[in-house]
């Protein structure tokens, strides 16, 4: 009789901490609008690692490399021809186009707040800036310039040996891939998007952004989930996700760490100028942001490598309007955007 | 009719339940939940074993890019540990080849004592 009590005891012990449980889960207040936007504050300046530190002189020549279609094996190809300034540091296509005008498997990633990286391609195959500079020239499929001819033909420029020269004082052979290297990371690590409408908004701004924008920041924070992934102030958790996107050769992530569990991942790319950015994903098979959302809600395909983060969505029309409209205040504004291209060294 | 000594034993029973586990004579260990370690950060002697294991939902992939270890774990499931040795001093960031924002920092000191930084 006892053993009976206890264990009815025991059972209603258990039903009311599940009650409880569920209570709070209904009854439990998201995160207030400050704090959500505290998430969401930008750091005051990129950085730079110690054995790259930043110079106007080493900037100043990263650009100048990054411009120059000399880099390439045919001279017809730099790295802003996929990475165009006025286009969010993409180029609007599909997948890139590389040597002989061939396309590239995946789309151009924008280059946007790189410096805040931790690993570099949709794959992730770089572990720095400098590791990556050169990968895209020696690819034969890109720019299909091997490093040893390049440093031959950049010696032969005076303009740049004076330019290396300047930017590595110290060096006995200032011209060389490994400067060249560095002086491109350099230069794309001060590639940080300028203020926004929804910067200036978290920045204290009230009127930076209206209504239905902050309807779809508080969409994008919750019900919408995309914060999962493309949480803090750069809009992505750098993390790597198969997201049912059709599956092809192209194995992502998992080939390059040895994990089949993440065959078919690609890292989460930030949203900043999302909307000046289509087509999107790294296949670029979707051209709309309603594409895009259309997805989440449902339109991927279901199978074991699938990210454990992803669920389907479900959102109203004026909740996608909504949405669309806060991913707007994330694009550059016209009068900051970018300049034009340097003056290329004879 | 519930007895005190029987509450007081539900009480144990349910602060053992609720601790994470750590043995004091044993390795030092480390949790992986919510995509972060916890403790982000260790002081060890060389020579040491720091236990990882996965609490999360989700698999992790531990990986260590040191001159003294290059590691590699390959999948960690949901509730496998992983067992890493640091045989020598110095500086380690422990990370996740997935979620690469998860950072350990380990400080690996001689076992004379001497500073980490003396024997690099």
């Amino acid at each position: 009789m006892r053993s009976v009590r206890i264990g009815l005891f025991a059972a209603s012990i258990v039903a009311a901490v599940a009650v409880g449980v569920a209570g709070w889960a209904l009854w439990r207040p998201g995160p207030d609008i400050e704090t959500m936007k505290a998430r969401f504050a930008r750091p005051e300046a990129p950085p730079f690692p110690s054995g790259n530190a930043f110079t106007p002189e080493k900037a100043r020549l990263g650009k100048t490399l990054f411009f120059d279609p000399r880099l390439s094996g045919a001279n017809d190809l730099a790295c802003s021809g996929c990475h165009l300034p006025e286009k969010g540091w993409e180029d609007g296509r599909p997948t890139a186009v590389g040597a002989g005008g061939k396309a590239v498997g995946r789309h151009t990633p924008t280059l946007w707040n790189v410096a805040w990286g931790h690993t570099f391609f949709w794959d992730g195959r770089a572990r720095s800036l400098e590791q990556q500079a050169a990968m895209p020239i020696e690819a034969p499929n890109e720019m299909n310039q091997p490093l040893a001819g390049l440093v031959a033909e950049l010696r032969a420029v005076p303009g740049y040996r004076k330019a290396f020269a300047e930017a590595f004082p110290q060096a006995e052979e200032a011209v060389s891939a490994d400067n060249l290297r560095k002086a491109i990371a350099t230069f794309e690590r001060t590639l940080v998007q300028p203020m926004t409408p929804f910067d200036r908004w978290v920045a204290g701004d009230a009127e930076a952004i209206g209504d239905s924008a902050r309807r779809g920041f508080r969409l994008f924070n919750g019900k919408a989930r995309c914060v999962e992934c493309h949480g803090g102030w750069n809009f992505t958790n750098g993390a790597f996700h198969d997201i049912g996107l059709p599956a092809t050769e192209d194995k992502g992530r998992g080939p390059v760490i040895d994990v089949a569990e993440v065959n078919n991942a690609f890292k989460a790319p930030t949203l900043r100028d999302v909307t000046r950015r289509a087509p999107y994903m790294h296949d670029g098979s979707l051209p709309t942001m309603e594409a895009v959302i259309a997805h989440y809600e449902g339109a991927f395909a279901r199978r074991p490598t699938l990210s454990p983060d992803l669920e389907a969505i479900e959102l109203s029309g004026r909740e996608e309007r909504d949405l669309i409209a806060f991913l707007k205040t994330l694009e550059t504004p016209a009068t900051a955007r970018p300049s034009t291209a340097p003056e290329l060294p004879e | 009719m519930i007895r005190p000594a029987a509450c007081l034993a539900l009480i144990a029973v349910l602060a053992v339940a609720a601790c994470d586990g750590s043995d004091d004579a044993g390795p030092p260990k480390v949790s992986q939940k919510g995509k972060a370690f916890h403790p982000d950060s260790l002081d060890i002697a060389a020579g040491q074993t720091v236990v990882l294991h996965n609490d999360d939902t989700r698999t992790h992939n531990i990986r260590v890019f040191h001159p003294a270890m290059d590691f590699n774990s390959g999948s960690q499931k949901p509730g496998e540990d992983m067992r890493l040795t640091f045989e020598d001093a110095g500086t380690y960031f422990v990370t996740c080849g997935i979620h690469p924002r998860m950072e350990l920092k380990v400080e690996v000191a001689p076992p004379d004592g001497k500073g980490a930084d003396e024997a690099e």
